[in-house]
């Protein structure tokens, strides 16, 4: 083991359990990602409970940093709560992110926001590596549904769009029949 | 109070020493050298990586490891075959080791944590950098698409952001590569630029051979057929790419392509003999010694051509010798001849060794 790399992960580990993970360092950078998803996997109490707060932050990259915790962490009435509150965020980065969380979850008021966001060629804020959120939905979409409607064969942002309507007709029929499977991780009726 | 006062600031003092990245620590990124051909090898060990609900590109299902080692290396190879660096054909290959959640760093890999959200980030300083060749580095992955998982990878192998994100968050491409990989991912392309810049990594931190490349002008003139003197005006030019190794190996490629469209025989008396244009992709071997190249063709299959092909690439036409003019320029004319008699070509050549003078 590398020893100056242990060292820090010593340290991170000695902190994280003396006072919980601290998501006021978050300062968008590589580094910080990279420590931040450590936290999640070692103590996910414990940056939830941080993320849980941290949402409330006035700093943009600060309540970013929150958010993206509170995605990979997200469990229990809280966090399901809190991300279905972000869902109305008026950040696009914020409300993508929630409803892709959601819906890898089994909540499905994460689909209406990804069947919007079909037609939006908006980078998505802050992501590393970039990507559009169409990019975003589609994935999200085709990973946990059961419906395609030739999204999977588009790749352009215009075929992208132009399965918007099937997917918006698909959800006003399918909503109060969706159950989740968790088997397979994704939306039957 | 003073007391109360410096306690925090010495463990902040001590927080930041801690916090300080790694020193060098052994080899991680690497790169290998054989012929003509730069593989680098990505070792990366994946805390976290799970098996689970992976599907390769015909859906198939598909463990985790083989899934982030295919994706990126489809990725970029499939760019690598068809955009050389100057002599040289790149392979990627990447080695994902799947590890328990809790799996520290150890020397030789990277290290990268796995995880269940968006995106993906690789601790190196920004821009272009041989830093992942000289020690080995920490990220996290998230649920990445093939382009991301590529674009990953290419900071593994130095390469930098070629985006930005302002202070309210909106994207910018860095100067005019917002259409690359790494401004991008899946919405990008691995273009002949990408290449370049990681090849000039590669040149840092690897002792490439030598790398001559030029061209080979033709002129193929006074050939013999049925007994008849016959003459072809059809002009050739060849590009060259030789890599030269330690000990004055040659080995390298040359694509020929007619400039007169034709190779058809004018003969003395009257008559014109059709031939398709001289197109043809060449292996070259032969050696170098501080005078001379002394090189052949080898043309590979679906050739066209008569005169210029005859002249160059029968087993039994000799050597062609190219005098080395300076220690980074070799040049000259030489008369290829078949040596049955009747087919010959001029040829005028011209190579150059941009890394050859320092």
């Amino acid at each position: 083991m590398r020893a100056d790399r242990a060292l820090v992960v010593a340290a991170a580990s000695l902190i994280l359990s003396a006072c919980g993970y601290d998501l006021e360092s978050f300062g968008g950078s590589p580094e910080d990602f990279v420590d931040l998803v450590q936290a999640t996997v070692e103590d996910p109490d414990a940056v939830r409970q941080s993320a849980l707060d941290g949402l409330s932050a006035s700093d943009p990259t600060a309540r970013f940093g929150a958010v993206y915790a509170l995605t990979v962490t997200a469990e229990g009435q809280e966090s399901i709560d809190a991300l279905v509150s972000l869902l109305g965020s008026d950040r696009l980065e914020e409300r993508l992110l929630a409803a892709d969380a959601l819906v890898s979850r089994g909540d499905r008021r994460g689909i209406p926001p990804l069947i919007e966001a079909l037609a939006s060629d908006e980078v998505i804020p802050r992501l590393d590596p970039p990507q559009a959120a169409w990019q975003l939905a589609r994935t999200a979409l085709l990973q946990h549904t059961e419906e395609d409607f030739g999204l999977s064969d588009a790749e352009k942002p215009s075929a992208v769009a132009a399965t918007q309507d099937a997917w918006e007709e698909w959800y006003r029929e399918a909503e109060g029949s969706l159950r989740w499977d968790p088997a397979t991780r994704r939306f039957v009726s | 109070v003073k007391d109360v006062i410096r306690i925090p600031v010495v463990l902040a003092l001590l927080a930041v020493l801690v916090a300080v990245p790694a020193q060098p620590a052994g080899a991680t990124t690497t790169v290998s050298v054989e012929g003509n051909v730069v593989t680098i090898v990505v070792p990366i060990d994946a805390p976290n990586l799970k098996n689970s609900s992976y599907r390769d590109a015909n859906g198939r299902p598909i463990s985790g490891k083989r899934y982030w080692e295919q994706s990126a290396e489809t990725f970029w190879n499939n760019a690598f075959e068809f955009l050389p660096y100057t002599c040289f054909e790149v392979r990627l290959d990447v080695r994902v080791k799947p590890r328990p959640p809790d799996f520290e760093p150890t020397d030789g890999s990277h290290w990268v944590i796995f995880h269940d959200g968006k995106g993906g980030e690789v601790r190196k300083p920004p821009g272009d950098t041989t830093y992942p060749y000289e020690q080995s580095t920490d990220g996290a992955w998230g649920d990445l698409s093939p382009g991301g998982i590529a674009h990953e990878v290419g900071h593994l192998m130095g390469l930098g952001d070629d985006y930005g994100y302002a202070d309210d968050g909106s994207w910018f491409p860095v100067a005019d590569r917002g259409h690359n990989l790494m401004a991008h991912a899946d919405l990008g392309v691995i273009d002949q630029a990408v290449v370049n810049r990681l090849g000039e990594l590669l040149a840092k931190v690897a002792d490439l051979p030598e790398c001559w490349i030029g061209t080979m002008r033709s002129t193929a003139v006074d050939v013999h057929i049925l007994n008849q003197a016959c003459r072809s005006d059809e002009k050739v030019v060849t590009e060259l790419k030789l890599v030269v190794s330690p000990d004055g190996d040659v080995s390298g490629t040359a694509e020929a392509h007619s400039l007169t469209g034709h190779s058809d025989l004018i003969c003395n008396n009257g008559q014109r003999v059709p031939y398709p244009p001289s197109e043809a992709i060449m292996d070259v071997e032969g050696e170098k010694t501080a005078s001379r190249f002394h090189i052949v063709f080898r043309p590979q299959e679906g050739t066209l051509g008569i005169g210029y092909l005859i002249a160059n690439t029968d087993p039994k036409v000799a050597p062609q010798p190219v005098p080395v003019t300076a220690p980074d320029r070799a040049g000259g004319t030489y008369t290829s001849r078949f040596p049955g008699g009747g087919w010959f070509s001029v040829n005028r050549f011209d190579l150059t060794c941009p890394d050859c003078v320092p």
